[in-house]
């Protein structure tokens, strides 16, 4: 039997077979996408991930409605002793592990261009780094922008410094049920561990590092590129304590996070960074810059 | 099409009710079973409707919708797999005249010893009729891989075919 053979039987036999779908596919769907929220579009993607900006216009407008959405959830929901934000502040010169953020300006909120200096994050209401218990204090230099508990730098979208509280770790990233039941253990070696066992994606060796006098474990996650779910970006590799799913890895580029995993006094904080392009040398070095400027201080 | 990325529910339903029966068929082929099939779809069609606002380019729908089945084929494969041991694939496959029924059974038991990445490039190919390169974008992996397992897959169909078409060693025929 030749291929020609072997096509011609495929061709007559995948022929047979239903082509129409039952009548209950139409109905389920149509009741599932009433139930189901669409995922948000490029403004919200852009901001998230890092993506290819061709459309500029697009995205300022986003930015802004993000901004003034932002500022108005900020206005009513952020406690009066946070202060208002002030760009401009003294860096701060302590580097002892307690140090306090106190007249250091919070990050303002989501879409604010952000002047070189020094800026807190702290529990913001609603946002992911809620219930840390933690507050980081950091110190940027020029072109970065506020994500509210992030920076960032667009239009070109090339580095990001993001802060997060990660409750539990998906077995596998393509199986959105796959999250352990209990959660995993509150430590940083608990953490690694879940990543290094985490299906679909590959870990680098963890290595010891000290954040704002802290220790922790320093890995380099990254999908594995032949995983089903990376096709259609439906993918989820961790979760924070109020149900949010963890960050996924870039649309477009399916490139490496580095995931610093920090102990401080015994909360657990994570401090991802990434660069839009894997040999981003200023990007690498800028995104260095912020997290030798890390401190943090217990609520 | 805009108006289903803008959240129209009714939209999306007119743009579902021209592709269902096509994602369906797809996914049929490639799962050989009606109730997977039937999952596949719907969970394609659910992930299409979420996904859709970050469609760009409109005129690349069909090619990005038969990726969501696909991969919604894959997953669908995986869990059924993990459920219940495989079994006869086929249900209610209809009477063909140039095809023995020797030949229909031969094609499944080969089609069955695919792997769902296999059987994807042949549903493809030979149900669709797409080329190759349109074969990479549907799957979003390079032509050359696309080729390869094509050659995998074939290759793979016609040693089951061969095989079944020797004469059992003696003592083994019933």
């Amino acid at each position: 039997m030749n291929d020609r053979n072997v096509d011609q039987l495929l061709d007559a036999w995948l022929d047979l077979g239903p082509d129409v779908a039952p009548d209950r596919v139409h109905s389920a769907v149509a009741l599932e996408v009433r139930t189901t929220r669409q995922a948000f579009g490029w403004s919200r993607w852009a901001s998230e991930r890092f993506p290819s900006m061709n459309n500029p216009i697009r995205v300022a407008v986003a930015l802004a409605a993000a901004a003034v959405i932002a500022f108005v959830g900020l206005r009513y929901l952020v406690p009066d002793n946070t202060g208002d934000p002030d760009p401009t502040a003294t860096p701060s010169a302590t580097a002892s592990p307690t140090a306090t953020p106190v007249g250091v300006p919070l990050l303002p909120p989501f879409g604010t261009p952000l002047d070189p200096g020094t800026y807190t994050i702290d529990a913001v209401p609603g946002s992911i780094v809620s219930g840390s218990g933690v507050a980081a204090t950091l110190s940027i230099g020029d072109g970065w922008e506020s994500g509210g508990w992030y920076v960032m730098n667009p239009p070109d979208f090339t580095k990001q410094v993001s802060f997060w509280t990660i409750e539990n770790v998906h077995e596998d990233i393509c199986d959105p049920e796959s999250l352990p039941d209990p959660v995993i253990g509150p430590t940083v070696r608990d953490l690694v561990a879940a990543l290094d066992a985490q299906a679909n994606t590959d870990m680098s060796r963890a290595v010891d590092i000290e954040v704002g006098g802290f220790t922790g474990k320093r890995v380099i996650v990254r999908p594995v590129l032949t995983a089903d779910c990376l096709a259609d970006g439906d993918w989820k590799y961790f979760s924070t304590p109020h149900g949010a799913p963890g960050r996924g890895f870039g649309n477009e580029w399916h490139g490496p996070d580095t995931l610093w995993i920090i102990d401080v006094d015994g909360h657990r904080v994570v401090v991802i960074t990434s660069t839009s392009t894997p040999d981003d040398t200023e990007a690498s070095e800028s995104i260095a810059r912020v997290m030798r400027s890390l401190e943090f201080e217990v609520n | 099409m805009a108006r289903a990325q803008e959240g129209d529910h009714d939209a999306f339903d007119q743009l579902a009710l021209h592709i269902t029966d096509r994602l369906y068929a797809v996914a049929y082929r490639i799962l050989r079973n009606g109730p997977s099939a039937e999952d596949a779809t719907q969970q394609a069609l659910v992930s299409i409707w979420r996904q859709l606002p970050k469609l760009r380019d409109p005129d690349r729908f069909e090619a990005w919708a038969y990726r969501l089945l696909v991969n919604a084929s894959y997953a669908e494969h995986r869990r059924s797999r993990r459920e219940a041991p495989s079994g006869s694939l086929t249900d209610g496959t209809t009477d063909d005249p140039y095809l023995s029924v020797h030949d229909r059974d031969q094609l499944e038991r080969g089609f069955a010893r695919l792997s769902t990445e296999q059987r994807a490039v042949l549903v493809l190919q030979h149900y669709l009729n797409l080329s190759h390169d349109e074969m990479a974008e549907v799957l979003g992996i390079p032509v050359g891989t696309v080729r390869s397992r094509l050659h995998g897959a074939r290759g793979a169909m016609r040693a089951a075919l061969e095989a079944d078409a020797r004469p059992a060693p003696s003592g083994w025929q019933a």
